[in-house]
């Protein structure tokens, strides 16, 4: 493990038309290291994940991905990150295991490595029974169960996710808090919007913001 | 999982490319070889039955741009290149080449791969149809409109389809260069295309180039074309993913709306956002400004738009009043049906007024009584907006071709009316809400069933109601007949807008609250 952090903030701030969205704010999350961000709504949590998937840009201060600027036009930086900030598009006439294998394929090419992937995946979250349904046919808890599938299926350095507890009940919240641990312990840094106190404890550390 | 643990087991890029497309082609709802045939079978059959009518009767009929020589040939050549250009960046900022299904656009995205292996494919492709359609287009117009390939032995036949070719060859590129480039790049692009029209146009009706003026333009375009293309796939590679992750999930919602037949809804996804002027509605006391002041500020928030508005209303104003001013001239219904499109399009564009009126009618009241009640409050500013342009533009076009033919009460008489019955298009096209279940219904006629005719009248009615009102009213024996018909049908679009609204005629009065 080199002493790069996966992902750092320095004195990184927003401000949009006079009101500031993210105060300045510095930490840094270290390769396999699962970081908590709280702080009350309006505080900048997305706008901080926001910043370092690069759809973003800080006002001031900061926000590095293994030593660089956040920029989403640069392949490294599509590369290292995976993200669940923004909603996903899902295709509504494809099934889950479709989806989810889809995305593996867009890293490992049409391969038994893709569907192992993926089948993995879909077994971990518990959704290996709704594997042959289609979006639409799934609850709110399961569609977020899904969306994190299709995000932690591919390869990442760091992961950003906004409140991955969304809809999901305490048993499930368990089930990704497992796998989250499971892969930072792999080498995956991980930064996490959260309200959720289960996800909070598990954690190896916790940046609040406001 | 690191990038690093998967470096091992990763494919190369082309591979990933391709497996993604593999797996997405196999999705379930595919369009199947059937539906595509399906497809291609009523095109075929609406064009038999629709357009072929339509292209026999035009052939038939004087050409209504005579172009007897190159000198004729080369500044329409020029005007309807940089015309093709403007159009294709514009469609390029809204709906350009590269706009995928916002899923498989995410999952790309989600990857190291650049823009060029995954979207350069889909956009040769796309940018090839284009320039076919556009090549059929091109000819198709020149065909209807101009007396071009009216002599199959005329010099002058492949000097018109060296052109087309050429409009074919640079749209395309123009329509990638539209959204894969900066605001600021495409108006420079839209400059220069401008300016080089202008100088081609000059130097094709002047006698140095003999009768080589369109061939001159043919090159120009192939060259064009060539450079344009070259820049415009570079930038593929740095392509704003962010921003076309966003067209991409508004073009897919308005696929959706156009399929299911409400074309106005897809439409209104393509609103400009507002910027600016965030505390100019209210006076310095708190108070709120006048229903006038309101309507200018709510306008320029969107900047763009209004001034496409203003140009549109004026340029209408002017062109209506030109043909209103000459009607015996052989282009005055051209004029008049080209100027009060114009004004039906700028009068749509003049703010958001005309949906809040919809939404004030069709939703559960919000607003107290005040004084001037709806109209004021959400009229005001649209009508005076196009009365104010209309008339500003007429004035100055009557006062330049004075004396007017006619006279000046008849041709004031003419331009209000046609203002009104524009103004009454507008409103009915804006309370539009959903289609009509009754639409759907089969209208069994001779010629089969023409439902799928009426829902399309549907999707375009206003404009069908102005350019079917202006050429009634052109019809009519005098000015005052063709007021009153222009009033008539005034009053039946009011009386429809407010039919879909489910309100009575009395509530534009009274206030929904009321009605």
């Amino acid at each position: 493990m080199s002493g790069l952090p996966a992902i750092a903030a320095e004195g990184a701030e927003v401000v949009l038309d006079g009101t500031t969205l993210l105060a300045p704010t510095t930490f840094s999350v270290m390769p396999g290291e699962f970081r908590c961000l709280t702080g009350s709504n309006g505080s900048g949590k997305t706008t901080l994940l926001r910043a370092f998937l690069g759809s973003r840009r800080p006002t001031g201060g900061a926000v590095l991905v293994r030593g660089e600027p956040a920029d989403m036009t640069r392949p490294r930086h599509r590369r290292l990150l995976a993200s669940l900030v923004e909603p996903v598009p899902v295709a509504r006439d494809m099934t889950l295991r479709e989806q989810v294998t889809l995305v593996a394929a867009s890293w490992y090419g049409n391969t038994t490595t893709a569907a192992g992937r993926a089948e993995e995946i879909v077994g971990r979250l518990g959704l290996t029974a709704l594997a042959e349904r289609f979006p639409s046919q799934l609850s709110s808890g399961q569609l977020q169960l899904f969306n994190l599938a299709l995000t932690l299926v591919r390869p990442a350095d760091v992961v950003l996710l906004d409140e991955p507890e969304r809809h999901l009940d305490t048993e499930r919240v368990d089930l990704v808090v497992t796998l989250l641990t499971e892969r930072a312990r792999q080498g995956t840094a991980f930064l996490v919007a959260t309200h959720e106190a289960v996800v909070v404890k598990a954690c190896d550390g916790v940046v609040e913001l406001g | 999982m690191t990038t690093d643990s998967a470096t091992a087991v990763e494919a190369d890029p082309g591979a990933r490319v391709r497996a993604v497309r593999h797996l997405h082609a196999h999705r379930g709802d595919r369009a199947t070889v059937r539906d595509r045939a399906y497809t291609v079978y009523l095109t075929v059959v609406l064009a038999a039955v629709y357009v072929v009518p339509v292209v026999l009767l035009v052939n038939g009929t004087k050409a209504l741009v005579p172009l007897e020589s190159a000198e004729a040939v080369t500044p329409v050549a020029c005007l309807a290149a940089a015309v093709a250009v403007w159009g294709a960046q514009l469609t390029g900022r809204f709906w350009g080449p590269l706009v995928l299904k916002p899923f498989l656009l995410h999952v790309f995205m989600g990857t190291d791969l650049s823009p060029t292996h995954y979207l350069g494919t889909i956009a040769r492709r796309r940018l090839t149809y284009a320039g076919l359609g556009t090549l059929v287009a091109v000819c198709t117009a020149a065909f209807l409109l101009t007396d071009l390939f009216d002599d199959p032995r005329s010099a002058l036949l492949p000097q018109g389809v060296a052109v087309a070719a050429g409009i074919g060859a640079v749209a395309p590129v123009a329509w990638l260069w539209g959204q894969a480039r900066t605001v600021r790049e495409n108006v420079l692009l839209a400059l220069a295309a401008a300016a080089a029209a202008l100088v081609l146009a000059l130097l094709g009706r002047s006698a140095h180039l003999g009768g080589n003026g369109p061939w001159l333009v043919a090159a120009v375009l192939a060259v064009a074309a060539a450079a344009l293309g070259r820049s415009a796939f570079r930038s593929v590679r740095t392509i704003d993913l962010a921003r076309l992750a966003r067209a991409s999930a508004r073009a897919a919602e308005a696929q959706t709306f156009a399929r299911t037949g409400t074309l106005h809804h897809a439409l209104d996804l393509y609103r400009p956002q507002p910027r600016g002027l965030a505390s100019a509605l209210t006076r310095p006391d708190g108070r709120l400004r006048g229903h006038l002041a309101q309507g200018a500020v709510r306008a320029l928030r969107t900047r763009g738009r209004a001034l496409a508005a203003a140009v549109s209303l004026a340029a209408g104003g002017a062109v209506l009043t030109l043909g209103v001013a000459e009607p015996d001239s052989g282009r005055a219904t051209l004029y008049r049906l080209a100027g009060a499109v114009a004004v039906y399009a700028g009068s749509g564009w003049v703010g958001e007024a005309w949906r809040g009126l919809r939404d004030e009618l069709t939703l559960a009241p919000l607003y107290g009584g005040r004084w001037g009640g709806l109209p004021a409050r959400t009229l005001a500013w649209p009508v005076t907006a196009v009365t104010v342009a209309v008339g500003s533009a007429g004035g100055v076009t009557a006062a330049a071709r004075w004396p007017l033919d006619g006279g000046p009460a008849a041709a004031a008489l003419l331009v209000t009316a046609s203002v009104a019955l524009v103004l009454g298009a507008r409103f009915l096209r804006e309370m539009k809400t959903d289609l009509p279940v009754e639409l759907l219904l089969p209208v069994v006629t001779p010629l089969g069933d023409l439902s799928a005719l009426r829902v399309f009248v549907w999707q375009f009615d206003g404009l069908v109601v102005v350019l079917a009102g202006v050429l009634v009213m052109n019809g009519m024996p005098s000015a005052a007949v063709a007021a009153l018909t222009a009033t008539a049908a005034t009053v039946w679009c009011v009386r429809a807008g407010l039919r879909r609204t489910g309100r009575p005629l009395r509530s534009l009065l009274t206030g929904p609250g009321r009605a």
